[in-house]
């Protein structure tokens, strides 16, 4: 473990985990970074830098190359397929120690989130996690050119702004679509292969059967994390069907007020309401749902309420985050339409 | 009537705040009660049945069927008011649940442990207090309620056994019990000196459940007539002496009553919780229901009366504890609470209007429960006549 | 028979707290203490390993002295023995900080087979801990476990990594970290209750893990909490406007925003 560094030695530059996602294609987040990590470096006059470290990793340079980074440094092997919690971490300590980044940038993937706080702890350093916000500050207290991260705190109830001033690198994981990405044009980076020298034979966790393709299995409506809910103003039973075309794309479920379920449209056990069951999950979608207490008295600790009512002045406007003053019918078409778009690129 | 302790001068602080452990019993059980057993609340009720085998083995794992019992026969060993405490939160997310739970544990259990032998609490007391089997306590016939020194089951020696014959009237727990402390007659011309308690095992011969109640609440409670028909009760399993059956009983219902109390404390504030929280979100004529005076001063009320329940029942939890009389008390409490529980119910039904008449919303439910905590262990006319006899000795000059 | 150490934090219930809106922090007055939900979790997954298997089960918290209270509660649960890691030169520490504490008071304990953490507190809400112990307890981290078992001396376990369900083979000792939808809490016996606070509390001040107050707390720590303000909660009512296709286009891209859609 490393003494704590001072900023007397000499730390620059911006780093930028740039993850490859599935063996496919750049992570989104990382190249989000790379925009945000091109404006904090330029604004401290220092270089920003993409360190790849993938299978057939030469084949993902271009297009990082078109988000502004000044340097890639990449590694290449098929040890590199997956991430791993000993290697990785073995890997960036050396690069870490032999260049001195200031900043280094993490997605929150699952890779990030193990990778960042294994680093922090090697070079006794900071991390702050989620980050909702990076600024460059200069602070009368702490110094100057620090990095400000700010991030939520008591589960979302406040948001704190935390530096890093003396240890070395400051680090922060970003989730991703919090910032956005800006292709820099006829952008050049240059290039630097790094070999890559392991011994994987100290690796720890040995996989005892070939792994398996795990999709999320169906939750019941309390659990679920994204509802699409259905009533009234949907009109008819094949209309509010296609609600589940929607939470299929979407990965949720399914939920209904007291109309549909009496017309047999749907099961009981999709009726929310005081009745039925209360529900809590990340989204709520309500399609011609006009808001009576009965229904959203069970669904007010949603963390994001969409209405889709024709009605402007439903009540359910009132508990909504975004409203949306259209035909449920034919919005709920759009937006499959729009969401199958999506997946198609 | 003497509180405190007398002759000692050691500074009482009279402690109105629960104590950690106290706390962590009312934690304990509300989690059980709100992830375990509100989903079972209607079922029990709409369909009539009781809690599936798998859930009673849980409560027994979590020592609900002896809460007070020692440890050693595998309960809690806990005191009084964690008891209330316990059957207050069972019965708020379902009064039916919650009698079962505290009939087995202080008509039964309880007067096995205070009375009994220690053979008798060897044979009988960890099996109840382990939930492998649940109890009762039989009294009241078709014929003799209120009137309890009528009772015309009787028990006739023979040799080592007493023979039993008679039939009693809704006995909670009848359609699951496994054991009864049942009240029998040596000599009925001696009325209150002639009774005897027996422990009765549903597996001795002769011995049958009847018809089990098809009630207006408790539906979840398997409350049933009992048949004895020359059932061989060995002598070993006389409680107390043959003398003592009645006090033993009126003792017994001592004890009881202050579940019976929390019981309907429970159900009150299951009613007052629910109606406090629509009266906030409904809203008419512009404004929550909650903002008019005429719902806000109802559930002043209630808030008041569940709060003078809980001080009366944890007073009386705390006698007894201490080893002080608490007939009186105990009387007052069940009185008390069960009038305030009734109250509320139809006030918050009221409340609720048109959406607390339907049964789809508990609020109706809550209602049905409440009404019999009135009349069981003793109806309020009867713990009126307790008190009041109390106080004509304690005033009278004589 | 498996020793294992669970890590648990007392943190104030913010889900439910009121917070003081100048300073943007919890009104601790008005807000009550409990466990963290995770480490409820990560107690769990030991005792459910101790009725498999057998163990010795030891709680450790570090905080201030009422942090005894979540102790109680382990204790209540079943555990074996409890650990308080508790000094004033301790106030203030970040997540290194604290993973450096609690890992000289973990080594502290003896030999273990398995240590388990909860995933995420939800006052610091970082996530750091579990990540940080294994570096510094220099023992493999295990997440999102489905199923465990012990065999031949070595675990066997099934668990989500990324993409994958994979069957994997750990040697002991090794780290676990434990979140919300791994298991149910059991619910404390009454017997248990009774006897909890009649228990021993073994105590952990920075005199018995060594160094100096700067390698502690605030001071120890490499970050640092320059503001802290209040999130509002309050619903936006953004109503949207435009062709039907233009809200939908709207409507994805905030859903991207708030990660609810994935790329």
């Amino acid at each position: 473990m490393a003494d704590t560094q001072h900023t007397n030695d000499i730390y620059s530059d911006v780093w930028v985990f740039t993850e490859i996602q599935d063996h496919e294609r750049v992570l989104e987040g990382a190249l989000e970074l790379l925009t945000k990590g091109r404006e904090i470096a330029s604004r401290l006059n220092q270089r920003l830098f993409a360190v790849v470290h993938a299978l057939e990793a030469e084949q993902y340079l271009p297009v990082i190359e078109q988000y502004g980074p000044d340097v890639i440094l990449y590694c290449s092997d098929r040890a590199l397929k997956h991430y791993d919690s000993q290697m990785f971490p073995d890997l960036y300590e050396l690069l870490i120690r032999e260049r001195r980044p200031s900043i280094i940038l993490f997605p929150s993937t699952e890779a990030g989130t193990d990778l960042a706080p294994r680093i922090a702890q090697r070079f006794s350093t900071g991390l702050t996690s989620h980050c909702t916000d990076l600024t460059v500050m200069d602070s009368m207290e702490h110094g100057q050119g620090l990095l400000a991260m700010k991030r939520p705190a008591y589960s979302g109830n406040a948001i704190a702004t935390v530096l890093c001033p003396h240890a070395r690198p400051q680090m922060a994981t970003v989730q991703q679509g919090v910032f956005d990405k800006k292709v820099v044009p006829g952008h050049t980076a240059e290039i630097i292969r790094l070999p890559f020298e392991y011994d994987i034979s100290k690796l720890r966790i040995a996989n005892l059967e070939a792994p398996v393709r795990w999709d999320k299995p169906k939750v019941p409506l309390e659990q679920a994390q994204i509802v699409v809910a259905g009533g009234r103003g949907l009109g008819s039973r094949r209309n509010f069907e296609k609600l589940f075309e929607l939470s299929e794309i979407m990965g949720g479920e399914v939920g209904a007020t007291r109309v549909p379920v009496f017309n047999g449209w749907c099961g009981e056990e999709r009726m929310i309401g005081q009745t039925g069951r209360t529900i809590r999950p990340k989204l709520y979608l309500g399609f011609g749902i006009s808001g009576q207490i009965q229904h959203t008295a069970s669904i007010v600790e949603s963390d994001i309420i969409v209405s889709i009512n024709n009605n402007a002045d439903a009540p359910i406007t009132e508990l909504s985050d975004y409203v949306v003053t259209e035909d449920a019918n034919n919005f709920l078409c759009r937006l499959i339409e729009r969401l199958k778009k999506e997946k198609r690129t | 009537m003497t509180y405190g302790r007398p002759g000692h001068r050691d500074s009482h602080i009279m402690d109105f705040i629960l104590s950690k452990n106290q706390l962590m019993v009312q934690k304990s059980v509300r989690k059980l009660a709100t992830e375990v057993l509100d989903e079972w609340a209607p079922v029990l009720d709409r369909e009539a049945r009781p809690l599936p085998p798998e859930i009673v083995a849980e409560m027994g794992r979590l020592n609900i069927w002896g809460i007070q019992a020692p440890q050693q026969f595998g309960g809690a060993g806990l005191d009084s008011i964690s008891y209330a405490i316990a059957i207050e939160e069972l019965s708020r997310v379902s009064a039916t649940v919650g009698l079962g739970v505290t009939v087995h544990n202080s008509v039964c259990l309880a007067p096995l442990l205070k009375f009994g032998t220690p053979e008798q609490t060897e044979r009988f007391a960890r099996d109840l207090a382990t939930g492998r089997k649940i109890g009762g306590f039989t009294v009241t016939e078709p014929q003799a309620g209120s009137d309890a020194a009528s009772i015309q089951t009787i028990a006739v020696p023979d040799g080592d056994h007493y023979i039993l014959n008679g039939q009693k009237a809704f006995v909670t727990n009848g359609g699951v019990g496994e054991l009864f402390l049942t009240a029998a007659s040596l000599d009925t011309s001696k009325k209150t000196a002639g009774i005897a308690l027996f422990i009765v095992e549903k597996s001795m011969p002769g011995f049958e459940v009847g018809k089990i109640e098809d009630l207006m609440g408790m539906r979840g409670n398997m409350v049933s007539e009992l048949f004895f028909n020359n059932v061989r009760v060995p002598k070993e399993n006389m409680l107390g002496r043959p003398e003592d059956g009645f006090r033993i009983s009126m003792q017994t219902l001592d004890i009881g009553r202050i579940g019976i109390a929390a019981q309907a404390l429970g159900i009150g504030r299951a009613a007052f919780e629910a109606a406090a929280t629509y009266a906030t979100e409904r809203k008419q004529f512009n404004k929550p229901i909650g903002t008019f005076q005429g719902v806000s001063f109802k559930l002043a009320d209630m808030k008041t009366a569940l709060d003078a329940a809980r001080l009366l029942i944890y007073r009386a939890a705390d006698l007894k504890d201490r080893g002080l009389p608490f007939s009186v008390e105990s009387a007052m409490c069940k009185a008390f609470a069960s009038s305030t529980a009734m109250r509320i119910c139809l006030d918050a039904l009221q409340i609720f209007g048109g959406y607390g008449y339907v049964k789809d919303l508990p609020v109706e439910r809550f209602f049905r429960d409440a009404k019999v905590t009135e009349i069981y262990e003793g109806t309020t006319e009867v713990m009126k006549i307790i008190i009041g006899n109390s106080i004509i000795k304690e005033f009278s000059r004589l | 028979m498996l020793s294992i150490a669970v890590t648990i934090k007392q943190v104030p219930d913010t889900q439910k707290a009121r917070f003081d809106p100048k300073t943007g922090t919890i009104d601790r007055s008005g807000t009550e203490s409990i466990m963290n939900p995770d480490d409820l979790h990560a107690l769990e997954m030991a005792l459910s390993i101790k009725d498999r298997f057998g163990a010795v089960i030891t709680a450790i918290t570090m905080g201030p002295p009422h942090a005894i209270d979540v102790l109680d509660e382990a204790y209540a649960l079943g555990v074996d023995s409890c650990v308080l890691v508790s000094d004033p030169a301790f106030a203030g520490s970040d997540s290194l900080v604290t993973s450096k504490t609690l890992s000289s008071a973990i080594c502290k304990l003896g030999a273990l087979d398995i240590v388990i953490t909860g995933c995420e507190a939800i006052d610091g809400n970082t996530g750091h801990v579990g990540f940080q112990l294994s570096e510094y307890l220099d023992m493999p981290l295990i997440t999102q476990i489905h199923k465990f078992d012990v065999c031949d001396g070595h675990a066997v376990i099934e668990r989500l990594y990324g993409h994958e369900y994979q069957k994997i083979k750990v040697e002991f000792p090794f780290l676990m970290a434990i979140g919300k939808n791994s298991n149910r809490v059991r619910i404390p016996r009454l017997a248990d209750i009774n006897a909890c606070l009649d228990k021993k509390i073994i105590t952990f001040s920075m005199k018995d893990l060594g160094g100096t107050t700067m390698e502690y707390g605030s001071a120890g720590s490499p970050t640092v909490v320059i503001e802290t303000e209040l999130f509002s909660h309050k619903r936006t009512r953004e109503v949207f406007s435009g062709s039907p296709g233009d809200k939908a286009d709207l409507l994805v891209h905030k859903l991207k925003k708030h990660n609810i859609l994935r790329y």
